[in-house]
């Protein structure tokens, strides 16, 4: 796994020549910004997960799959009437965002019986 | 490692909830379908009014139309079921138990289902649905030419199905990055996993831009000073074009990997030139995110000359993956199945669409014929005669992974050759009406212009792909009904998730083979060849025995 950054920094620098190479064309600004911004932001990943990858060793542990979140729908739902409720009334905002809330205590529920019975496995 | 999985608590909620990467991508695909089947109905709505020369719908509707029509077949139809083919096998292919972030994955799926019907409920507001073409083409999307909700609702649908596409490609990202199986080394990941590599960092690095894009649209819309003038109408072309243009190839690149893996499997021969794949891979990907502005050529501000250069340049490695796909058939004991027929189609379909991509990757050229049915004819052949016919390979190759049941071959090859004649019909007569001068979105040309012959031609395809498309669905309806049971591996495939049961179990592996190449199990008849020829007496007996 410690070689796994490598794609994405090879493929940000690639991007990242490409972008350089239109300085030889009398670029607009717009033509640097974009290509620049997603090959930097390509690099940055890659140089995060390099340094993530770096001293971590493989969890021989057993890993929880989680089955199903009904949570995870009542948030996502809650996002999109927010979002919806920014062109059709702070009334579409507001119910949004008591779904998102309802959403996100699901998930904080969720994870905290997965952690409970992590604890239990281990204990055992 | 080893895996533990929590059984649910609902079953009924098994379907929506469920963070299962296959039952996810499963639940995409059905809901692709869906949407595949609107979009092919809006289709055949304008090849109708094109081959009766109007009267079928008036200009609007049919603006509403071909920008819906446009706007579900890329956001909500070919790039999700890419990406969600990534979902089911990625996992598996690279032998993990499950998919990185699987909640983080079905968000996605809540997003993208939220963002279609956001799209479509366009049509049940007053003044209609978008207008604007599927990339709300500024400043015809702003709110002085499209008024009413329906653009509203357009430019925030397609913002949540971008979103939830980011996030699934960021899962399929880290699974491939971080949670492949021992032995299981970069360069031993299938070819199809390395496309959806690609495919996913093109999606998580350029669809942010159409976020940003469609998020200064609206406020331009709603507050206005925003995107103002034709430096407004350039930036957010720029901002489209960078998500617009990649994405095409995120409409590619999976399907180049299916073809990929059914190419070498069914001339069961191992993939010619895996290395010089992968850097083109890598070359093309890259090369893919700057070309978008050769969409602008005719706007005449930003770089011609190095637009036309990297365009151009696509041919190089898209050469190379040619060659390589051509190498492995070569010699190769050929089976024409439905999905190698499929394969072959993507080849030589997608071809066409390559070639005359490089006459539009011209400035010259592309002055003459931007806006005309050869941009039509160019797209839908690279987008429908090419990808659409390496997912229904990728269909009729893992069918049997995903339901335990062999589609019926026969009804397969009736689909193939029912959508080879389709296509061809619909859209080859769309390059001679673009050299003649035919423009794209309007749903009336004038009677002396000599071009209903060939508009009813391509009308008379369209419908030959619909009837393929109802085999398609008959054949998959008869298939689960009737079932032949598939077995782990019916094709005698080289990759990893033909290791496990058809359909696989949730935690997706019992065991997996040992890894010591992009075909692992290749590598194991291999061997078991090669232990039986030097052992004939030992494996007579057996035999015997």
């Amino acid at each position: 796994m410690k070689r796994a950054a490598i794609w994405l920094l090879a493929w940000g620098l690639w991007l990242g020549l490409l972008t350089a190479l239109q300085a030889a064309f009398a670029p607009k600004a717009i033509q640097f910004a974009i290509p620049g911004v997603a090959s930097a932001a390509c690099i940055t990943s890659g140089l995060a997960l390099w340094a993530a990858d770096r001293n971590r060793e493989r969890d021989e542990r057993s890993r929880l799959i989680t089955d199903s979140s009904s949570a995870t729908g009542t948030l996502m739902v809650g996002v999109a009437l927010a979002l919806l409720g920014s062109g059709f009334g702070l009334w579409l905002i507001l119910i949004g965002a008591g779904m998102g809330a309802l959403g996100l205590g699901g998930i904080v529920r969720e994870q905290r019986a997965r952690g409970r019975t992590l604890r239990e496995r281990d204990t055992r | 490692m080893s895996t533990v999985a929590i059984p649910s608590r609902a079953p009924a909620l098994r379907t929506l909830a469920s963070t299962d990467h296959k039952r996810i991508a499963g639940s995409a695909c059905v809901i692709a379908l869906v949407f595949f089947l609107a979009g092919g109905l809006l289709a055949l709505l304008m090849r109708s009014q094109l081959a009766a020369d109007g009267g079928v719908v008036t200009q609007q509707t049919y603006n509403e139309l071909f920008t819906m029509h446009g706007s579900t077949m890329v956001y909500l139809v070919i790039v999700p079921v890419a990406l969600a083919a990534g979902l089911y096998f990625v996992p598996l292919q690279v032998g993990a138990a499950e998919i990185a972030g699987p909640r983080v994955a079905l968000a996605g799926l809540w997003l993208y289902v939220l963002g279609g019907v956001c799209m479509w409920s366009g049509f049940f507001t007053s003044g209609g649905a978008a207008s604007a073409s599927w990339w709300g083409f500024d400043p015809l999307s702003e709110s002085i030419h499209s008024p009413g909700s329906g653009m509203d609702l357009w430019i925030f649908g397609v913002m949540l199905a971008t979103l939830g596409q980011i996030l699934w490609a960021a899962c399929i990202l880290a699974t491939a990055l971080r949670r492949r199986a021992p032995g299981m080394t970069l360069m031993r990941m299938p070819m199809f996993t390395w496309t959806m590599l690609a495919t996913c960092t093109m999606t998580v690095f350029g669809f942010p831009a159409l976020i940003l894009a469609l998020g200064l649209l609206w406020a331009q819309r709603h507050l206005g000073g925003v995107l103002t003038g034709g430096a407004g109408a350039v930036d957010y072309q720029a901002l489209f074009w960078f998500y617009g243009h990649p994405v095409v190839y995120v409409m590619f690149f999976p399907f180049v990997g299916m073809v990929g893996e059914i190419i070498a499997t069914f001339s069961a021969r191992r993939f010619f030139g895996y290395s010089a794949f992968i850097v083109a891979l890598l070359i093309f990907s890259g090369l893919s995110m700057t070309v978008w502005a050769h969409h602008m050529f005719t706007f005449g501000v930003l770089s011609n000359k190095y637009f036309a250069l990297t365009s151009t340049a696509l041919v190089v490695p898209a050469g190379i993956e040619y060659f390589d796909f051509l190498a492995t058939i070569w010699q190769g004991q050929l089976r024409f199945t439905t999905a190698f027929l499929f394969a072959l189609g993507f080849l030589v379909q997608f071809l066409i669409g390559g070639l005359t991509g490089i006459i539009l990757a011209s400035p010259p050229l592309d002055y003459g014929l931007n806006m005309s049915y050869f941009v039509v004819a160019h797209f839908h052949y690279t987008i429908f005669a090419g990808s659409a016919f390496g997912l229904f390979g990728g269909i009729y190759y893992w069918f049997p992974k995903i339901t335990g049941a062999m589609l019926r071959e026969r009804l397969g090859k009736l689909n193939f050759w029912l959508m080879v004649v389709g296509a061809n019909l619909t859209f080859f007569p769309m390059f001679f009406l673009g050299a003649e001068g035919m423009v794209r979105r309007v749903a009336r040309y004038p009677a002396s212009s000599g071009w209903q012959g060939l508009n009813i031609v391509a009308s008379v395809g369209s419908f030959v792909i619909a009837v393929s498309v109802l085999v398609f669905i008959a054949n998959i309806v008869i298939s689960l009904r009737r079932r032949r049971p598939a077995g782990d591996d019916p094709w005698g495939a080289h990759t990893l998730e033909w290791a496990t049961s058809s359909p696989p179990p949730r935690h997706n592996f019992v065991a997996l083979p040992p890894i010591r190449s992009y075909a692992p199990l290749l590598d194991l008849r291999e061997a078991a060849e090669q232990h039986a020829a030097n052992h004939p007496s030992i494996t007579a007996a057996g035999v015997s025995a």
